[in-house]
């Protein structure tokens, strides 16, 4: 089973995530803030990280990507940027980052940008 | 007091308030979209979801109407935000090399569905197997879409639409024609601006924006080119739009 780190403040988007993937063999673990992403990132070695990017608690999404790649114990990690913003895409780039727009993606291509980056 | 100076300071206030209007009002519409995306994406994938269980009878078609119309509002959303992008210059821009005939060809039969619908033949052709162009590629696909689709959507049933690109040294040129409604000659002046819709084409779909043919026109201007309108084309029917657009030099397509 493959374990995914799932950093979203929509908490009615975890189920929906939870959902979606766990057929395909995948564990969803949810946080809200980008304290908490940090913090699990490293006790739950997670397969891949998804990052929302407006995040509630002073730390967005991308800085939690740049500490994550930072720290040698997460920098492998891959990261999957799933946002509202649809100007991101060369941020998300220069952080090594896949990036989707929420609204413009549909659930079905969401699991298959998830099962394509953690080759399942 | 001297009355002119007095006239003066009073017109730059006013220019000074009309001003931080306008900024107030792109920064409303920025927040606005923005705010709307995130419940229209729950919506989006809880309808997406369901459409992979089983569903009671009498709901398929209710829910399959939500989902329509949670697509439209997406459209209508990003279409909000494009222009709120466009007004701020703040529109994200990432240009890549690509082949403009292979995407015109990928756009028809993305809206095969639609002109099934309506029995109407696409027509196209092109003077150059490939023509390479360096423009953002979400660009490109929002404007030869909004030309499709429009030509489409205000076209009779059974009817032909003929696309055709014609390059020239260092620029091609794609034209649609339709033989549809036609745009009234004393609304054309305004058809390129944001919110407008001409009078016919509110009698045959009450529902559009009114900001498809601003974004064409924003995008193609930004690349360098131009967008030229006829209409009618024949008979007091039909709309021909012709968009010009620079060749990418030396492209390796």
């Amino acid at each position: 089973m493959k374990k995914i780190l799932l950093v979203e403040d929509d908490t009615t988007l975890h189920t929906i995530y939870r959902e979606a993937l766990e057929p395909h063999d995948i564990e969803v673990t949810a946080v809200t803030t980008g304290k908490e992403a940090l913090e699990k990132a490293k006790s739950l070695a997670p397969d891949l990280v998804i990052l929302d990017i407006m995040l509630p608690g002073g730390l967005n999404g991308f800085d939690v990507a740049e500490r994550l790649k930072q720290d040698p114990a997460t920098a492998s990690v891959p990261l999957l940027v799933l946002t509202n913003l649809d100007s991101e895409k060369q941020s998300a780039d220069a952080v090594g980052a896949a990036y989707l727009v929420k609204t413009n993606t549909s659930l079905d291509a969401i699991v298959a940008k998830v099962t394509e980056l953690l080759h399942i | 007091m001297n009355p002119a100076v007095g006239a003066v300071v009073i017109n730059f206030r006013d220019i000074t308030e009309r001003k931080e209007l306008e900024a107030a009002k792109d920064d409303f519409l920025m927040t606005a979209a923005h705010q709307l995306r995130a419940p229209l994406t729950a919506m989006r994938w809880n309808l997406e979801s369901m459409f992979g269980h089983e569903i009671p009878k009498g709901c398929k078609g209710k829910l399959e109407s939500m989902y329509a119309n949670n697509q439209q509002m997406i459209k209508a959303v990003n279409e909000l935000l494009d222009i709120a992008h466009i007004i701020q210059g703040k529109l994200p821009n990432t240009p890549e090399e690509f082949d403009l005939v292979a995407r015109i060809k990928k756009q028809i039969a993305e809206n095969e569905d639609f002109s099934k619908r309506k029995k109407i033949t696409v027509t196209f052709a092109a003077d150059r197997p490939k023509i390479p162009v360096y423009i953002d590629p979400k660009h490109a696909i929002d404007v030869i879409n909004n030309l499709i689709s429009n030509a489409i959507k205000y076209s009779e049933n059974g009817s032909t639409i003929t696309i055709g690109v014609l390059t020239t040294g260092d620029t091609a040129t794609m034209t649609i024609t339709d033989a549809g409604i036609g745009i009234p000659p004393a609304e054309q002046g305004k058809l390129f601006t944001k919110f407008f819709r001409a009078s016919n084409a509110r009698e045959v779909d009450a529902q559009g924006t009114g900001l498809g043919l601003f974004i064409v026109k924003s995008y193609v201007e930004g690349w360098g080119g131009t967008v030229h309108l006829t209409s009618p084309v024949t008979n007091k029917k039909g709309t021909k739009i012709a968009i010009t657009i620079p060749i990418k030099k030396g492209g390796k397509i």
